[in-house]
């Protein structure tokens, strides 16, 4: 009767059993193509490799899994467990459960998934899908509500801030990205710190959400770091008021700054420089010697006026000193006078043999008195300048 | 006569099932049917039955079951050439690999190296690096059936050394 119910069981669960000793011989199965008293791992595959771990299984010990494995066609749970025999000799049992109709046919459900996401992962629309997360970690995103307080945020503005969602969210978007001005109008430009604390750029379109009825309901900010291209503004803007033999500001810097001055309306001094006989130590020695002169040159003024001057080159050979407000006209005088004996003290060594000596001429204008507009000013100082040149010319001749 | 088990270990249609059928039957389809479960496939080798474990590949949603990898006595970690997570994933596998086995030694196959691909060398080289148990890296095509023998042979020999 109970061989009978057993067999039953069997058949009604589709269970098929095996019994083995230590040897892993068969000692009793209800499968009818296997023998007793044969390896059981000529039938079952599955056990090679795993001894060690069946024979160290105990009766309380957890049995051996192995489920879903594929036998002519048809998918088994297998499970391994320890049953002590009469004589205390050990055996083991091995189950063999047929997975349910079911579960055969939710496999061929997962096999046709995936083979829809291996013609995915292998498609452009997967290559363009991974290039727009690409570019989204390098995009800030905020949603913000009508009164511009953050109700989402993505990864990248997580991983930029070095926060957590929560210390994002419910916060106003200007305690994150503060709003610049710009020269042009209609650009939204943010500047906002990272997690180093260096000030990034940002160049930001807000994009208002709708709703069904075409009322905003929310607005997108999505910011894009644009440090780069303000350090090349910077960089333009730079060179655009440099003399590049030079480095010091240029006519273009100056002419902006006399503007500034005279708008100020206070007293100050310019003093126009100009090398004497520029043009014949350019002939006598070549364009390179007149450049290393003019280096020369301006690095001796550099070093002779005080920090709060400045210097700067307007054109050829002609510079200017921008003497800070608070200098009055003796203390210039004196300082001018010492200008004759700085050049002549120090010539140009230009090489071994060509040590160039220089003189040079200068005249101080000052504001209100000799000048009110910056228009007028260069050619005043040119005028000035020469004519200063030939009467020193007449007084040596 | 010895036998032993080993494990072909991978992302989902890297070519597992493909490197095996070339190995032990010679052939290849190319319809994809993905592995569910664990299918086991045998070979014998001069005086070595290999019993080769074809087992469910990582997905994005379910991970290898471990239980699968017990009582190996080597790996092949595929990964497949032309899509680069499965060949971010190798290190991923070496680690659950020697979770369970500590130290039995990995082939890796880099497979479909018939379709136009861009590893490079030193791609290659830093594959080889990522563990001292990897005892071969081979770009396989078990469309072509170029370097699968090489492959289940490198590790055999290896096998069998550490065995004997």
């Amino acid at each position: 009767m109970q061989t009978n119910l057993l067999k039953f069981l069997c058949h009604k669960n589709a269970l098929s059993y095996i019994i083995f000793d230590t040897n892993f011989l068969i000692v009793q199965t209800n499968k009818e193509d296997i023998k007793n008293n044969s390896d059981i791992r000529e039938y079952l595959w599955e056990l090679v490799g795993l001894e060690d771990e069946i024979l160290a299984l105990t009766p309380q010990s957890e049995s051996i899994q192995i489920p879903m494995t594929l036998h002519n066609e048809l998918y088994y749970d297998l499970e391994i467990s320890n049953i002590e025999h009469q004589d205390n000799k050990a055996l083991f049992i091995i189950t063999m459960q047929q997975k349910s109709r079911h579960t055969q046919e939710y496999t061929s459900v997962l096999q046709k998934i995936n083979n829809k996401t291996l013609i995915y992962e292998l498609s452009d629309e997967k290559r363009q899908n991974g290039s727009y997360k690409e570019i989204n970690k390098h995009l800030i995103t905020l949603h913000v509500d009508l009164d511009g307080y953050i109700t989402m945020v993505n990864e990248a503005s997580l991983y930029f801030f070095n926060l957590d969602r929560e210390q994002m969210i419910g916060k106003h978007f200007s305690t994150f990205l503060k709003p610049q001005k710009s020269q042009l109008e209609h650009t939204n430009i943010f500047i906002a710190q990272n997690s180093s604390k260096q000030d990034i750029f940002f160049h930001a379109d807000i994009i208002p959400l709708t709703n069904n009825n075409a009322k905003v309901i929310e607005n997108i900010i999505i910011a894009q770091d644009i440090t780069h291209l303000k350090k090349m503004q910077h960089e333009l803007e730079f060179a655009q008021e440099h003399d590049t033999l030079t480095g010091l500001p240029n006519r273009h810097h100056f002419l902006k700054l006399l503007d500034k001055k005279i708008e100020q309306d206070r007293e100050f001094f310019l003093c126009f420089i100009d090398i004497d006989d520029f043009k014949i130590i350019n002939e006598e020695y070549g364009a390179h010697a007149a450049d290393m002169l003019l280096k020369h040159f301006s690095q001796l003024l550099v070093t002779f006026i005080d920090n709060d001057d400045m210097l700067m080159r307007l054109y050829g050979d002609t510079f200017v000193i921008v003497f800070e407000a608070e200098k009055n006209r003796e203390y210039i005088d004196i300082l001018l006078k010492k200008l004759t004996t700085l050049f002549i003290e120090n010539p140009l060594h230009y090489s071994s043999e060509d040590i160039i000596k220089f003189h040079a001429t200068n005249i101080l204008l000052s504001y209100p008195d000799d000048i009110t507009q910056s228009k007028e000013t260069l050619q005043l100082a040119q005028k000035l300048l020469k004519r200063k040149k030939i009467n020193k010319k007449k007084l040596q001749s | 006569m010895i036998s032993y088990k080993i494990v072909l270990v991978g992302n989902f249609g890297v070519g597992k099932t493909s490197l095996i059928r070339r190995f032990v039957e010679n052939s290849f389809s190319e319809e994809y049917l993905s592995t569910i479960g664990v299918s086991i496939s045998k070979k014998t080798i001069g005086d070595a039955t290999i019993m080769i474990w074809d087992i469910e590949g990582h997905t994005e949603f379910k991970p290898i079951f471990k239980q699968y990898l017990l009582g190996a006595k080597g790996f092949i970690i595929v990964a497949d050439l032309l899509r680069q997570e499965s060949i971010d994933a190798i290190q991923k596998h070496i680690q659950l690999s020697h979770e369970v086995v500590q130290d039995a030694p990995i082939c890796i196959a880099l497979n479909k190296s018939d379709m136009p691909h861009q590893l490079d060398d030193d791609a290659l080289h830093h594959i080889q690096n990522l563990s001292p148990a990897i005892i071969k890296v081979l770009k396989t095509s078990a469309k072509s059936g170029s370097a699968v023998e090489e492959l289940f042979l490198h590790l055999n020999e290896a096998i069998c050394k550490q065995i004997s």
